[in-house]
C-alpha cells in the first residue's frame, strides 16, 4: 500500500489524480522525506511543459485582474517556519489562527480557529475513508442514467456520483440519509449535474444513503422517489 | 525642441533600455507584503505564461480568460504561501495554473459540454511584445519539443495525455489499454527522463 502511494508522485506532480487521491497522496507527502524530495523537480519540469507559450493578453483582462484584487484579501503568513515537520494539525492549524487572528482582531479568532479546524479535520478524515483497509466500495446505477460509488468507513463515507443527466431548470439533486426509525435527514443539495465528491460524516447507525431530485434550494424531506439508494 | 511644461530639455537622446528581467521569486515576495506595485510587475511578467498555457489546455479563449484570470487573483491571495525551498516562483505559479485549468477541464467534461463545443484551434498568437521574448519561448519550446522526443511512446502519451487534456492516471490507463501500475511508474520515470534533459533547476 505505501509502495503504491509513492508511486503517485508523477501522476500527482502531473496533476493527473482525482480530489481524493489528492488527499491521500498529500498527507502521505508530509510524512515522506523521500517523496518530498523528489517532487520539486518533477513540478519544475511539469511547468516546462506549460509555460513554453505565450499569449499576448488583452487590455481588459489586466484592468478586471486589479479590480478584483483590490478587494481580494491575501492569506496571512504561516507562523511556523517552512520546512519544518508538521507536529499535529491541531497545532499547525492553531499557529495558522494565531497568525490570522493578529490580523482579524479578538472578535475573529474563534470564527476563524474553528473553520481552520474544521477544514484540516476534514481532509484528514477523507484521506482516512479513503486509505482504510477495511472500507467497503461499491458502485450501482442510478435511474435515469449513470452510477454512483460509495466508499465508507468508520462512519464516514465519499459518494461519487458520475453520469448523471442534467437535473431541469429549477431542480436539484439532494442528498439524504436514512436513520434506523425509516426517518431522513438532509444531507444538502449538490447541484443539477453533480460531479464532484461528496465527504459524508457522523453517519452513526444511518441505515442508508439516497439521491433525489428536488426543487431548487432542496426541500425539507424527499418529495420523489429516490433516483438510488445506497444501503450502509 | 523644448521639454514639457516644468521638465528638463533633454540634450542627448533617449538610449533605450533593454527590458530587465525582474528575479520573479523577489518580485512575489514583494506581492506577500501587498505591494500591489510589486504585483503588476508580476501580472506582465507571468500573464502571457499562464495564459498561452490555459489555452493549450483549454482550446477555448474565453474560458481561457476567464482561469487565467482566477489564477492570478488566486496567486495575490495565497502569496504567501509560497516557499523558495519547495521550487521557483514560476513553477509555483504555473502549477496553480495547470490544476486550476485541469480542474475547468474536468468540470466541463462532466458538464458533458466538451462534446459539444466546437473545438477551437489555438489561433496564431497574436505577436510578442518584444522581439527578445519571442526568440526565448521559441527555444524553449524547441526544447521541451526534444525533450519529449526522447521518451518511449508509452512516457510521453502518457504525460501528453495528463497535462494538455487534463486526464487522471486511472482514465490514460483506460485509454491506452495499459495496466494502472505501468501508468504511474511510466509518468514517474518519463518526468524524471524530461527533468534531466531540460536541466530544470529546483
Amino acid at each position: 500500500m505505501s509502495e503504491d502511494v509513492h508511486a503517485l508522485v508523477g501522476a500527482y506532480a502531473l496533476g493527473a489524480v482525482d480530489d481524493v487521491e489528492r488527499l491521500v497522496f498529500e498527507r502521505h507527502l508530509a510524512q515522506c522525506a523521500d517523496c518530498q524530495g523528489e517532487l520539486p523537480s518533477l513540478l519544475a519540469a511539469v511547468a516546462k511543459l506549460g509555460g513554453a507559450q505565450l499569449a499576448t493578453p488583452p487590455a481588459q483582462l489586466r484592468a478586471s485582474v486589479m479590480a478584483r484584487v483590490a478587494r481580494t484579501t491575501q492569506l496571512a503568513p504561516l507562523t511556523a517556519p517552512s520546512g519544518h515537520r508538521r507536529r499535529s494539525g491541531l497545532s499547525r492549524v492553531l499557529a495558522v489562527a494565531a497568525s490570522i487572528a493578529v490580523v482579524l482582531g479578538i472578535g475573529g479568532v474563534a470564527v476563524e480557529q474553528q473553520r481552520l479546524v474544521h477544514e484540516r479535520d476534514r481532509s484528514d478524515r477523507i484521506a482516512a475513508v479513503a486509505s482504510d483497509p477495511d472500507k467497503r466500495t461499491r458502485v450501482m446505477p442510478v435511474v435515469g442514467g449513470g452510477t454512483a460509488e460509495i466508499t465508507d468507513a468508520g462512519g464516514a463515507a465519499l459518494v461519487s456520483l458520475r453520469g448523471l443527466p442534467t437535473a431541469p431548470d429549477n431542480r436539484t439533486y439532494q442528498l439524504w440519509k436514512k436513520l434506523p426509525d425509516d426517518s431522513v435527514v438532509s444531507l444538502g443539495v449538490l447541484g443539477r449535474s453533480p460531479s464532484k465528491t461528496t465527504f459524508v460524516d457522523n453517519l452513526g447507525n444511518s441505515t442508508a444513503l439516497a439521491v433525489t431530485i428536488e426543487r431548487d434550494g432542496g426541500a425539507d424531506q424527499p418529495t420523489t422517489t429516490p433516483t438510488v439508494v445506497m444501503p450502509l | 525642441m523644448t521639454g514639457r511644461e516644468g521638465s528638463p530639455l533633454r540634450l542627448v537622446p533617449d538610449v533605450p533600455t533593454p527590458p530587465v528581467t525582474p528575479d520573479l521569486d523577489d518580485v512575489l515576495r514583494l506581492v506577500a507584503r501587498s505591494d500591489e506595485a510589486a504585483y503588476e510587475v508580476l501580472y506582465d511578467a507571468v500573464m502571457p505564461r499562464v495564459l498561452g498555457m490555459a489555452r493549450r489546455v483549454l482550446r477555448d479563449p474565453s474560458m481561457s480568460e476567464e482561469v487565467a484570470q482566477e489564477v492570478l487573483v488566486e496567486v495575490w491571495r495565497s502569496a504567501t504561501r509560497f516557499d523558495r525551498s519547495k521550487g521557483s516562483a514560476m513553477t509555483w505559479m504555473l502549477t496553480i495554473a495547470h490544476r486550476r485549468a485541469v480542474d475547468r477541464v474536468r468540470s466541463e467534461q462532466a458538464l458533458g459540454a466538451r462534446e459539444e463545443r466546437v473545438a477551437v484551434r489555438d489561433a496564431a498568437a497574436a505577436p510578442f511584445d518584444s522581439v527578445a521574448e519571442e526568440v526565448e519561448t521559441r527555444l524553449e519550446h524547441e526544447q521541451v519539443r526534444l525533450c519529449l522526443g526522447g521518451l518511449t511512446d508509452l512516457q510521453r502519451e502518457s504525460i501528453e495525455l495528463a497535462y494538455y487534456k487534463g486526464y487522471t492516471y486511472k482514465q490514460v490507463g483506460e485509454l491506452l489499454d495499459v495496466p494502472l501500475g505501468t501508468v504511474k511508474a511510466r509518468m514517474r520515470d518519463g518526468l524524471v527522463r524530461l527533468r534531466d534533459c531540460l536541466g530544470v533547476e529546483r
